[in-house]
Protein backbone atom coordinates (compact mmCIF):
# COMPACT_ATOMS: atom_id res chain seq x y z
CA UNK A 1 0.00 0.00 0.00
CA UNK A 2 2.30 2.69 0.80
CA UNK A 3 4.52 1.90 -1.92
CA UNK A 4 6.68 4.63 -2.97
CA UNK A 5 4.80 7.10 -5.80
CA UNK A 6 7.21 8.39 -7.99
CA UNK A 7 7.89 11.66 -7.56
CA UNK A 8 5.09 13.77 -9.82
CA UNK A 9 7.30 16.75 -8.63
CA UNK A 10 5.08 19.39 -7.35
CA UNK A 11 1.85 19.68 -8.98
CA UNK A 12 0.67 23.06 -10.13
CA UNK A 13 -2.70 24.25 -10.02
CA UNK A 14 -4.82 22.67 -12.68
CA UNK A 15 -5.18 25.93 -14.77
CA UNK A 16 -1.40 26.28 -15.11
CA UNK A 17 0.68 25.21 -17.81
CA UNK A 18 3.19 22.23 -17.21
CA UNK A 19 6.39 22.82 -14.74
CA UNK A 20 7.76 19.95 -16.22
CA UNK A 21 10.87 22.45 -17.66
CA UNK A 22 11.17 23.61 -14.71
CA UNK A 23 15.26 23.14 -15.53
CA UNK A 24 15.74 25.53 -18.17
CA UNK A 25 18.61 27.59 -17.94
CA UNK A 26 17.36 30.39 -16.18
CA UNK A 27 14.04 29.85 -14.59
CA UNK A 28 11.58 32.73 -14.94
CA UNK A 29 11.24 34.01 -11.38
CA UNK A 30 7.17 34.65 -12.42
CA UNK A 31 6.84 31.62 -14.07
CA UNK A 32 7.72 29.93 -11.10
CA UNK A 33 5.78 31.72 -8.32
CA UNK A 34 2.64 31.22 -10.56
CA UNK A 35 3.25 27.66 -11.14
CA UNK A 36 3.21 26.77 -7.70
CA UNK A 37 2.28 29.46 -5.26
CA UNK A 38 -0.65 28.07 -4.75
CA UNK A 39 -0.37 24.49 -4.58
CA UNK A 40 2.23 25.26 -1.96
CA UNK A 41 0.23 26.86 -0.31
CA UNK A 42 -2.11 24.16 0.31
CA UNK A 43 0.24 22.18 1.28
CA UNK A 44 0.92 24.37 4.04
CA UNK A 45 -2.39 25.32 5.09
CA UNK A 46 -3.29 21.59 5.22
CA UNK A 47 -0.33 21.44 7.44
CA UNK A 48 -0.88 25.00 9.74
CA UNK A 49 -4.80 24.33 9.66
CA UNK A 50 -4.77 27.78 8.61
CA UNK A 51 -5.23 29.25 5.13
CA UNK A 52 -3.56 33.30 5.41
CA UNK A 53 -0.83 31.91 7.34
CA UNK A 54 -0.13 29.42 5.08
CA UNK A 55 -0.10 32.07 2.17
CA UNK A 56 2.13 34.39 4.12
CA UNK A 57 4.61 31.56 4.76
CA UNK A 58 4.85 30.93 0.79
CA UNK A 59 5.06 34.53 -0.23
CA UNK A 60 7.89 34.60 2.61
CA UNK A 61 9.67 31.61 1.40
CA UNK A 62 9.35 33.36 -2.26
CA UNK A 63 10.78 36.85 -1.05
CA UNK A 64 13.75 34.72 0.13
CA UNK A 65 13.72 32.76 -3.15
CA UNK A 66 13.96 36.49 -4.91
CA UNK A 67 16.27 37.51 -2.61
CA UNK A 68 18.88 34.99 -3.96
CA UNK A 69 17.69 34.18 -7.32
CA UNK A 70 21.10 34.05 -9.51
CA UNK A 71 21.74 31.13 -6.96
CA UNK A 72 18.51 29.04 -6.44
CA UNK A 73 17.43 30.22 -10.35
CA UNK A 74 20.22 27.59 -11.16
CA UNK A 75 19.39 24.94 -8.65
CA UNK A 76 18.20 21.53 -10.01
CA UNK A 77 15.03 22.19 -8.47
CA UNK A 78 14.32 25.79 -6.98
CA UNK A 79 10.66 24.79 -6.11
CA UNK A 80 12.44 22.07 -3.48
CA UNK A 81 14.49 25.40 -1.83
CA UNK A 82 11.06 27.38 -1.76
CA UNK A 83 8.96 24.18 -0.48
CA UNK A 84 11.78 23.41 2.05
CA UNK A 85 12.09 27.13 3.23
CA UNK A 86 8.29 27.62 3.44
CA UNK A 87 8.06 24.30 5.54
CA UNK A 88 11.13 25.35 7.76
CA UNK A 89 9.35 28.82 8.22
CA UNK A 90 6.29 26.90 8.89
CA UNK A 91 7.58 24.00 11.70
CA UNK A 92 10.34 26.89 13.53
CA UNK A 93 8.38 30.08 13.64
CA UNK A 94 4.69 29.61 13.09
CA UNK A 95 3.73 29.56 16.83
CA UNK A 96 5.13 33.14 17.15
CA UNK A 97 4.24 34.18 13.64
CA UNK A 98 0.44 33.29 14.47
CA UNK A 99 0.29 34.93 17.60
CA UNK A 100 1.52 38.35 15.81
CA UNK A 101 -1.03 37.46 13.06
CA UNK A 102 -4.16 36.28 14.88
CA UNK A 103 -6.18 39.42 13.65
CA UNK A 104 -5.68 37.71 10.60
CA UNK A 105 -7.66 34.91 11.26
CA UNK A 106 -10.42 37.10 11.76
CA UNK A 107 -10.14 38.85 8.54
CA UNK A 108 -9.65 35.42 6.69
CA UNK A 109 -13.11 34.07 8.17
CA UNK A 110 -14.98 37.00 6.86
CA UNK A 111 -13.16 36.92 3.45
CA UNK A 112 -12.62 33.28 2.19
CA UNK A 113 -15.58 31.45 0.69
CA UNK A 114 -17.11 28.95 3.25
CA UNK A 115 -14.54 26.57 3.56
CA UNK A 116 -16.69 23.58 2.98
CA UNK A 117 -17.41 20.31 5.34
CA UNK A 118 -14.66 18.32 3.28
CA UNK A 119 -11.80 20.98 4.31
CA UNK A 120 -13.28 21.35 7.58
CA UNK A 121 -13.01 17.39 8.54
CA UNK A 122 -10.04 17.17 7.03
CA UNK A 123 -8.28 20.03 8.91
CA UNK A 124 -9.57 18.86 11.68
CA UNK A 125 -8.14 15.05 11.51
CA UNK A 126 -4.94 16.44 10.92
CA UNK A 127 -4.94 18.71 13.63
CA UNK A 128 -4.72 15.28 15.92
CA UNK A 129 -1.45 14.22 14.22
CA UNK A 130 1.29 15.12 15.77
CA UNK A 131 3.46 17.15 13.72
CA UNK A 132 5.90 14.92 12.16
CA UNK A 133 3.27 12.33 11.33
CA UNK A 134 0.88 15.50 9.69
CA UNK A 135 4.06 16.67 7.72
CA UNK A 136 5.00 13.07 5.80
CA UNK A 137 0.95 12.80 5.33
CA UNK A 138 0.93 16.52 3.85
CA UNK A 139 3.56 16.26 1.65
CA UNK A 140 3.27 13.00 0.44
CA UNK A 141 -0.59 13.21 -0.31
CA UNK A 142 -0.76 16.99 -1.22
CA UNK A 143 3.23 17.45 -2.62
CA UNK A 144 3.29 14.29 -3.88
CA UNK A 145 6.36 13.96 -2.43
CA UNK A 146 7.99 10.14 -2.66
CA UNK A 147 9.16 8.52 0.68
CA UNK A 148 12.88 9.39 -0.40
CA UNK A 149 11.79 13.23 -1.04
CA UNK A 150 10.37 13.53 2.47
CA UNK A 151 13.09 11.76 4.04
CA UNK A 152 15.48 14.32 2.28
CA UNK A 153 13.29 17.42 3.30
CA UNK A 154 13.13 16.15 6.55
CA UNK A 155 16.95 15.18 7.36
CA UNK A 156 15.95 11.17 8.42
CA UNK A 157 16.03 7.97 7.43
CA UNK A 158 13.35 6.53 5.06
CA UNK A 159 12.34 4.09 7.83
CA UNK A 160 11.10 6.65 10.15
CA UNK A 161 9.23 8.64 7.34
CA UNK A 162 7.81 5.34 6.69
CA UNK A 163 6.71 5.09 10.00
CA UNK A 164 5.40 8.52 10.10
CA UNK A 165 2.71 8.09 7.14
CA UNK A 166 1.79 4.65 8.42
CA UNK A 167 0.75 5.50 11.68
CA UNK A 168 -0.41 9.04 10.21
CA UNK A 169 -2.28 7.40 7.80
CA UNK A 170 -4.20 5.06 10.30
CA UNK A 171 -5.09 8.02 12.76
CA UNK A 172 -6.50 9.89 10.11
CA UNK A 173 -8.35 7.53 8.39
CA UNK A 174 -10.15 6.63 11.51
CA UNK A 175 -10.07 9.95 12.67
CA UNK A 176 -12.50 11.00 8.98
CA UNK A 177 -14.80 7.73 9.74
CA UNK A 178 -15.53 9.07 13.25
CA UNK A 179 -16.47 12.27 11.59
CA UNK A 180 -18.45 10.61 9.39
CA UNK A 181 -20.43 8.65 11.78
CA UNK A 182 -21.29 11.82 13.59
CA UNK A 183 -22.47 13.84 10.73
CA UNK A 184 -24.29 11.26 9.18
CA UNK A 185 -26.33 10.18 12.42
CA UNK A 186 -26.75 14.14 13.49
CA UNK B 1 -7.57 -4.58 3.49
CA UNK B 2 -5.87 -1.04 3.02
CA UNK B 3 -7.63 -0.41 -0.34
CA UNK B 4 -10.65 1.41 0.54
CA UNK B 5 -8.95 3.07 2.99
CA UNK B 6 -6.17 4.46 0.78
CA UNK B 7 -8.78 5.55 -1.71
CA UNK B 8 -10.95 7.30 0.79
CA UNK B 9 -7.62 9.35 2.17
CA UNK B 10 -6.76 10.08 -1.27
CA UNK B 11 -10.38 11.09 -2.39
CA UNK B 12 -10.41 13.42 1.04
CA UNK B 13 -6.94 14.87 0.18
CA UNK B 14 -8.28 15.73 -3.06
CA UNK B 15 -11.39 17.24 -2.33
CA UNK B 16 -8.73 19.55 0.14
CA UNK B 17 -6.83 20.01 -2.45
CA UNK B 18 -9.51 21.30 -4.99
CA UNK B 19 -11.58 23.52 -2.54
CA UNK B 20 -8.62 25.65 -1.23
CA UNK B 21 -6.99 25.80 -4.49
CA UNK B 22 -9.74 28.25 -5.18
CA UNK B 23 -9.74 29.74 -1.75
CA UNK B 24 -5.82 31.11 -2.62
CA UNK B 25 -5.19 34.43 -3.28
CA UNK B 26 -1.77 34.67 -4.52
CA UNK B 27 -0.10 38.64 -3.76
CA UNK B 28 1.99 38.23 -6.74
CA UNK B 29 5.50 38.13 -7.30
CA UNK B 30 5.35 42.03 -7.96
CA UNK B 31 4.45 41.80 -4.53
CA UNK B 32 7.53 39.90 -3.68
CA UNK B 33 10.42 42.31 -5.52
CA UNK B 34 8.53 45.18 -3.30
CA UNK B 35 9.40 43.60 0.08
CA UNK B 36 12.79 42.37 -1.00
CA UNK B 37 13.30 45.71 -2.62
CA UNK B 38 11.98 47.39 0.53
CA UNK B 39 14.99 45.32 2.47
CA UNK B 40 17.32 46.05 0.67
CA UNK B 41 17.01 49.22 1.00
CA UNK B 42 17.10 49.07 4.65
CA UNK B 43 20.17 47.04 4.93
CA UNK B 44 22.50 48.52 2.32
CA UNK B 45 24.16 50.74 4.57
CA UNK B 46 25.77 47.48 6.16
CA UNK B 47 26.38 45.33 2.74
CA UNK B 48 30.13 45.73 3.17
CA UNK B 49 29.96 44.38 6.73
CA UNK B 50 27.95 41.42 5.59
CA UNK B 51 29.92 40.45 2.70
CA UNK B 52 33.46 40.71 5.12
CA UNK B 53 31.87 39.02 7.97
CA UNK B 54 29.99 36.28 5.57
CA UNK B 55 33.49 35.01 4.24
CA UNK B 56 35.71 35.67 7.24
CA UNK B 57 33.31 34.77 10.30
CA UNK B 58 33.87 30.71 10.36
CA UNK B 59 37.23 30.94 10.42
CA UNK B 60 37.56 33.80 12.42
CA UNK B 61 35.23 31.81 15.01
CA UNK B 62 36.24 28.90 15.17
CA UNK B 63 39.65 30.73 16.67
CA UNK B 64 40.37 29.12 20.11
CA UNK B 65 37.96 31.28 22.28
CA UNK B 66 40.24 32.82 24.54
CA UNK B 67 39.43 32.56 28.11
CA UNK B 68 40.24 35.84 30.00
CA UNK B 69 41.08 35.96 33.35
CA UNK B 70 39.70 39.82 33.98
CA UNK B 71 36.32 41.06 32.39
CA UNK B 72 38.65 42.30 29.40
CA UNK B 73 37.05 41.98 26.08
CA UNK B 74 38.10 38.95 23.48
CA UNK B 75 40.95 40.16 22.06
CA UNK B 76 42.06 36.90 19.97
CA UNK B 77 44.82 38.00 17.42
CA UNK B 78 42.25 36.99 14.18
CA UNK B 79 42.15 39.53 12.28
CA UNK B 80 39.00 39.28 11.07
CA UNK B 81 37.33 39.49 14.47
CA UNK B 82 36.60 43.03 14.04
CA UNK B 83 33.20 42.47 12.20
CA UNK B 84 32.92 46.39 13.93
CA UNK B 85 29.32 47.89 13.79
CA UNK B 86 29.75 50.63 10.99
CA UNK B 87 26.73 51.59 9.29
CA UNK B 88 23.20 52.46 11.19
CA UNK B 89 22.71 50.09 13.68
CA UNK B 90 19.32 49.37 12.06
CA UNK B 91 17.90 49.29 15.56
CA UNK B 92 14.64 46.98 15.37
CA UNK B 93 13.69 46.83 11.24
CA UNK B 94 10.33 48.27 11.30
CA UNK B 95 8.51 45.73 8.96
CA UNK B 96 5.18 44.97 9.30
CA UNK B 97 4.48 41.22 11.58
CA UNK B 98 4.62 38.93 8.19
CA UNK B 99 7.52 40.03 7.32
CA UNK B 100 10.56 39.08 9.28
CA UNK B 101 13.71 40.63 7.79
CA UNK B 102 16.88 39.65 6.93
CA UNK B 103 20.18 38.71 8.88
CA UNK B 104 20.54 39.56 12.15
CA UNK B 105 23.48 41.97 11.99
CA UNK B 106 25.67 42.51 15.35
CA UNK B 107 24.85 45.85 15.32
CA UNK B 108 21.32 45.47 15.68
CA UNK B 109 21.88 42.56 18.55
CA UNK B 110 24.10 44.74 20.61
CA UNK B 111 21.28 47.58 20.18
CA UNK B 112 18.65 45.11 20.97
CA UNK B 113 17.47 44.24 24.25
CA UNK B 114 17.22 40.23 24.64
CA UNK B 115 16.18 37.38 26.95
CA UNK B 116 18.47 35.01 27.33
CA UNK B 117 18.23 31.17 27.98
CA UNK B 118 19.10 30.37 31.88
CA UNK B 119 22.18 30.77 33.30
CA UNK B 120 23.55 28.21 35.38
CA UNK B 121 23.06 28.31 38.80
CA UNK B 122 24.65 30.50 40.84
CA UNK B 123 26.01 33.00 37.83
CA UNK B 124 24.82 36.53 39.01
CA UNK B 125 23.91 37.71 35.59
CA UNK B 126 19.93 38.65 34.47
CA UNK B 127 18.30 36.29 31.88
CA UNK B 128 15.65 38.81 31.10
CA UNK B 129 15.84 41.67 29.19
CA UNK B 130 19.38 42.25 28.70
CA UNK B 131 21.97 44.54 26.97
CA UNK B 132 24.26 42.60 24.85
CA UNK B 133 27.80 44.65 25.54
CA UNK B 134 30.76 44.42 23.01
CA UNK B 135 33.49 45.90 25.97
CA UNK B 136 32.13 47.22 29.08
CA UNK B 137 29.30 48.64 30.56
CA UNK B 138 27.37 45.78 31.22
CA UNK B 139 27.09 42.34 32.70
CA UNK B 140 26.95 40.02 29.87
CA UNK B 141 28.94 39.97 27.19
CA UNK B 142 28.52 39.36 23.07
CA UNK B 143 31.41 37.63 21.80
CA UNK B 144 33.28 38.90 19.36
CA UNK B 145 35.47 36.56 17.91
CA UNK B 146 32.94 33.72 18.93
CA UNK B 147 30.44 35.18 16.37
CA UNK B 148 29.16 33.26 13.02
CA UNK B 149 26.38 32.86 10.98
CA UNK B 150 24.55 29.71 9.87
CA UNK B 151 20.85 28.86 9.20
CA UNK B 152 20.21 26.89 12.23
CA UNK B 153 16.18 26.82 11.52
CA UNK B 154 16.66 25.91 7.81
CA UNK B 155 14.30 29.50 6.64
CA UNK B 156 16.77 30.91 4.67
CA UNK B 157 18.27 33.62 6.27
CA UNK B 158 21.41 32.82 8.47
CA UNK B 159 20.68 33.12 12.20
CA UNK B 160 23.99 34.65 14.00
CA UNK B 161 25.31 31.93 16.47
CA UNK B 162 27.29 33.69 19.35
CA UNK B 163 28.97 32.95 22.88
CA UNK B 164 27.56 35.27 25.10
CA UNK B 165 29.53 35.63 28.66
CA UNK B 166 28.57 36.54 31.99
CA UNK B 167 30.93 39.22 33.80
CA UNK B 168 29.60 38.59 37.07
CA UNK B 169 31.81 36.69 39.13
CA UNK B 170 34.79 35.01 38.68
CA UNK B 171 36.99 33.06 35.87
CA UNK B 172 36.30 30.32 34.43
CA UNK B 173 33.08 32.67 33.63
CA UNK B 174 29.77 31.44 32.36
CA UNK B 175 29.19 30.88 29.02
CA UNK B 176 26.54 30.00 27.26
CA UNK B 177 26.39 29.06 23.22
CA UNK B 178 23.18 31.26 21.82
CA UNK B 179 21.26 31.22 18.36
CA UNK B 180 19.91 34.39 17.68
CA UNK B 181 15.96 35.56 15.40
CA UNK B 182 13.45 37.30 14.76
CA UNK B 183 10.36 37.52 16.34
CA UNK B 184 7.48 38.31 14.59
CA UNK B 185 7.67 42.01 14.68
CA UNK B 186 11.50 41.82 13.58
CA UNK B 187 13.29 41.97 16.64
CA UNK B 188 16.04 40.16 17.81
CA UNK B 189 15.38 37.41 19.90
CA UNK B 190 17.70 34.48 21.57
CA UNK B 191 16.23 31.03 19.64
CA UNK B 192 17.46 29.12 21.65
CA UNK B 193 20.86 27.45 23.46
CA UNK B 194 22.87 25.12 22.11
CA UNK B 195 25.55 24.40 24.83
CA UNK B 196 26.25 26.39 28.53
CA UNK B 197 28.69 26.22 30.92
CA UNK B 198 28.20 24.89 34.11
CA UNK B 199 29.79 24.57 37.09
CA UNK B 200 28.39 21.68 38.49
CA UNK B 201 29.30 19.73 35.36
CA UNK B 202 32.63 20.60 34.24
CA UNK B 203 32.84 20.85 30.78
CA UNK B 204 34.08 24.52 29.07
CA UNK B 205 34.15 26.02 25.80
CA UNK B 206 37.09 25.64 23.79
CA UNK B 207 35.71 26.79 20.30
CA UNK B 208 32.78 27.02 18.26
CA UNK B 209 31.64 27.34 14.76
CA UNK B 210 28.17 27.52 13.32
CA UNK B 211 28.43 26.17 9.44
CA UNK B 212 26.16 27.74 6.75
CA UNK B 213 23.91 24.65 6.99
CA UNK B 214 22.76 24.91 10.30
CA UNK B 215 24.82 23.02 12.09
CA UNK B 216 26.91 24.23 15.25
CA UNK B 217 30.04 22.68 16.26
CA UNK B 218 30.92 23.07 19.53
CA UNK B 219 34.60 22.06 21.02
CA UNK B 220 34.40 21.10 25.00
CA UNK B 221 37.26 20.17 27.41
CA UNK B 222 36.58 19.12 30.79
CA UNK B 223 39.22 20.73 31.81
CA UNK B 224 40.79 24.41 32.27
CA UNK B 225 44.35 24.70 32.46
CA UNK B 226 45.62 27.31 34.63
CA UNK B 227 48.64 28.90 32.05
CA UNK B 228 45.51 29.35 28.96
CA UNK B 229 47.12 26.68 26.72
CA UNK B 230 44.33 24.80 24.56
CA UNK B 231 43.46 21.39 25.71
CA UNK B 232 45.35 17.91 24.41
CA UNK B 233 42.96 15.70 22.73
CA UNK B 234 42.27 13.61 25.69
CA UNK B 235 40.39 16.37 27.14
CA UNK B 236 38.38 18.11 23.84
CA UNK B 237 35.88 16.86 22.16
CA UNK B 238 34.25 17.95 19.49
CA UNK B 239 30.20 17.60 19.62
CA UNK B 240 27.36 18.92 17.03
CA UNK B 241 24.15 20.32 17.31
CA UNK B 242 21.38 20.90 15.22
CA UNK B 243 17.54 23.04 15.40
CA UNK B 244 15.13 20.38 15.79
CA UNK B 245 11.77 20.49 16.87
CA UNK B 246 12.17 23.75 18.63
CA UNK B 247 15.69 22.82 20.54
CA UNK B 248 18.96 22.16 19.96
CA UNK B 249 19.81 18.83 19.62
CA UNK B 250 23.44 17.01 19.57
CA UNK B 251 23.47 15.28 16.22
CA UNK B 252 26.95 14.20 16.23
CA UNK B 253 30.09 13.42 18.67
CA UNK B 254 30.01 12.22 22.48
CA UNK B 255 28.08 13.26 24.59
CA UNK B 256 30.32 13.05 27.89
CA UNK B 257 33.88 13.12 28.82
CA UNK B 258 34.44 10.19 30.32
CA UNK B 259 33.70 9.82 33.92
CA UNK B 260 36.88 9.81 36.26
CA UNK B 261 39.18 11.05 33.40
CA UNK B 262 42.36 9.22 34.01
CA UNK B 263 42.28 10.18 38.09
CA UNK B 264 45.40 11.11 39.92
CA UNK B 265 46.43 7.63 41.22
CA UNK B 266 42.79 5.28 43.14
CA UNK B 267 43.45 6.84 46.41
CA UNK B 268 41.32 5.20 48.73
CA UNK B 269 37.90 6.12 48.11
CA UNK B 270 38.50 9.67 50.01
CA UNK B 271 36.47 11.99 47.44
CA UNK B 272 33.73 9.73 46.00
CA UNK B 273 31.51 12.35 44.80
CA UNK B 274 28.34 10.54 44.00
CA UNK B 275 25.91 9.08 46.28
CA UNK B 276 26.32 5.15 46.14
CA UNK B 277 23.30 4.14 46.49
CA UNK B 278 20.91 3.49 42.94
CA UNK B 279 18.76 6.45 43.05
CA UNK B 280 16.31 3.86 40.61
CA UNK B 281 15.23 0.59 39.43
CA UNK B 282 14.38 0.02 35.88
CA UNK B 283 12.51 -2.68 34.68
CA UNK B 284 11.55 -3.32 31.04
CA UNK B 285 9.09 -5.80 29.31
CA UNK B 286 10.57 -7.49 26.16
CA UNK B 287 9.93 -6.27 22.52
CA UNK B 288 8.29 -8.71 20.32
CA UNK B 289 8.33 -8.19 16.93
CA UNK B 290 5.75 -9.10 14.57
CA UNK B 291 5.49 -10.28 10.90
CA UNK B 292 6.47 -7.98 8.67
CA UNK B 293 3.79 -4.67 8.04
CA UNK B 294 2.78 -4.32 4.37
CA UNK B 295 5.81 -1.80 4.26
CA UNK B 296 7.80 -4.49 5.00
CA UNK B 297 9.23 -3.79 8.32
CA UNK B 298 8.73 -5.93 11.33
CA UNK B 299 7.08 -3.99 14.52
CA UNK B 300 7.37 -3.79 18.61
CA UNK B 301 7.35 -2.48 21.97
CA UNK B 302 8.41 -2.18 25.13
CA UNK B 303 7.42 -0.70 28.09
CA UNK B 304 9.98 0.81 30.92
CA UNK B 305 9.31 1.22 33.83
CA UNK B 306 11.55 3.57 36.07
CA UNK B 307 11.12 4.23 40.09
CA UNK B 308 12.76 6.57 42.09
CA UNK B 309 13.79 4.26 45.37
CA UNK B 310 16.18 7.58 46.64
CA UNK B 311 15.30 9.76 49.03
CA UNK B 312 14.85 13.12 47.06
CA UNK B 313 12.67 14.42 44.57
CA UNK B 314 14.28 13.92 40.94
CA UNK B 315 13.07 16.81 38.69
CA UNK B 316 15.26 15.89 36.10
CA UNK B 317 15.07 12.21 35.09
CA UNK B 318 16.50 10.89 31.97
CA UNK B 319 16.10 7.10 30.15
CA UNK B 320 18.61 7.05 27.85
CA UNK B 321 18.33 4.51 24.21
CA UNK B 322 21.64 3.83 22.70
CA UNK B 323 20.81 3.44 18.70
CA UNK B 324 21.00 -0.13 18.21
CA UNK B 325 20.72 -0.38 14.49
CA UNK B 326 19.04 -3.05 13.02
CA UNK B 327 16.35 -2.24 15.95
CA UNK B 328 15.58 1.17 15.25
CA UNK B 329 13.37 3.48 17.71
CA UNK B 330 10.66 5.33 16.40
CA UNK B 331 11.87 8.55 18.18
CA UNK B 332 7.83 9.74 16.09
CA UNK B 333 6.34 7.02 18.69
CA UNK B 334 7.21 7.56 22.40
CA UNK B 335 4.64 7.58 25.16
CA UNK B 336 4.95 9.50 27.85
CA UNK B 337 8.08 11.37 27.01
CA UNK B 338 6.90 14.84 27.14
CA UNK B 339 10.39 15.94 26.73
CA UNK B 340 12.75 14.08 24.20
CA UNK B 341 15.43 14.42 22.01
CA UNK B 342 18.01 12.37 19.44
CA UNK B 343 21.29 12.14 18.25
CA UNK B 344 24.97 11.85 19.22
CA UNK B 345 24.15 7.98 18.90
CA UNK B 346 21.27 8.13 21.89
CA UNK B 347 17.47 9.26 22.42
CA UNK B 348 16.90 10.56 25.16
CA UNK B 349 13.73 10.58 27.04
CA UNK B 350 12.82 12.91 30.09
CA UNK B 351 9.50 11.35 31.46
CA UNK B 352 9.39 14.38 34.25
CA UNK B 353 9.93 14.85 37.81
CA UNK B 354 9.81 11.56 39.72
CA UNK B 355 9.22 11.86 43.88
CA UNK B 356 10.68 9.45 45.82
CA UNK B 357 8.77 6.15 45.53
CA UNK B 358 7.01 7.28 42.53
CA UNK B 359 6.85 5.21 39.29
CA UNK B 360 6.77 6.52 35.82
CA UNK B 361 6.07 4.38 32.54
CA UNK B 362 7.17 5.34 29.42
CA UNK B 363 6.19 3.36 26.34
CA UNK B 364 9.42 2.76 23.20
CA UNK B 365 8.35 1.78 19.77
CA UNK B 366 11.22 -0.19 17.28
CA UNK B 367 10.95 -1.15 13.73
CA UNK B 368 13.46 -3.65 12.05
CA UNK B 369 13.51 -4.82 8.39
CA UNK B 370 15.23 -9.03 8.94
CA UNK B 371 14.07 -11.23 11.44
CA UNK B 372 17.26 -12.28 13.71
CA UNK B 373 18.14 -13.97 16.74
CA UNK B 374 16.86 -13.15 20.76
CA UNK B 375 18.93 -10.47 21.96
CA UNK B 376 19.11 -7.76 24.47
CA UNK B 377 19.06 -4.21 23.92
CA UNK B 378 20.84 -1.43 26.29
CA UNK B 379 18.76 1.02 28.17
CA UNK B 380 19.29 3.19 31.11
CA UNK B 381 18.23 6.08 33.44
CA UNK B 382 19.92 8.48 34.98
CA UNK B 383 19.40 11.50 37.13
CA UNK B 384 19.06 14.56 34.26
CA UNK B 385 20.58 18.10 34.51
CA UNK B 386 19.45 20.38 31.38
CA UNK B 387 20.20 17.78 28.55
CA UNK B 388 23.29 16.12 30.59
CA UNK B 389 23.58 12.95 33.31
CA UNK B 390 24.65 13.52 36.51
CA UNK B 391 27.52 11.73 36.80
CA UNK B 392 27.59 8.10 39.03
CA UNK B 393 23.04 8.20 38.65
CA UNK B 394 22.76 5.83 36.25
CA UNK B 395 20.81 2.32 36.78
CA UNK B 396 21.10 0.71 33.81
CA UNK B 397 19.10 -2.57 32.37
CA UNK B 398 18.52 -4.08 29.12
CA UNK B 399 15.10 -5.30 27.00
CA UNK B 400 14.53 -8.33 25.66
CA UNK B 401 14.05 -8.79 21.77
CA UNK B 402 12.15 -11.52 20.77
CA UNK B 403 10.50 -12.42 17.10
CA UNK B 404 7.24 -14.25 17.07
Amino acid sequence: MTVTREARRDEPPPDETTDGPDRRQAVDFDGLYHAHFRSLTVQLAAYCGDLSQAQDLVQEAFCRAFARWSRVSRYDDPVAWVRRVAWNLATSRWRRLRTAESWLHRQREEHVPGPGPDRVALTAALAQLPPTQRRAVVLHHLADLSVGQIAEQEGVPEGTVKSWLHRGRAALAAQLTTTNEVTDHA
Amino acid sequence: MPEPRETRLSGAFEAYRTLTLDAVVPAGPDAVRRTVRRRQRRRVATVAVVVAVAVAAPVAAWAALGRQSTPAPVTSPAPTASPAPTGSPSAGPSASPSTPAGRIERAELLAATVDLPAWPAGAGCRTRGVRLVERTGGDVLLSNAAYAYGDVDGDGVPEPVAVVRCLRGGSPYPEQVVAFDRAADGTPVALGRVFRSDPRRPEWLVAFDARPDGAVRVDVTDRVEADDTEPNAAHRQTRIYRWRDGRFTQTGGPTAFPAEPSPPAPTTSTSKPIPVSPLFTLTTTPVVYGPPDADGWRRGMTTVTVTNVGPDRLTDVRVTLPDSDPDIHEHSLVDGCPTASGGGGAFYCHPGPLDPGERITVGLHFMRRTAGSDHQIPVSVERGDDNAAVPGTTTRGSITVTFE
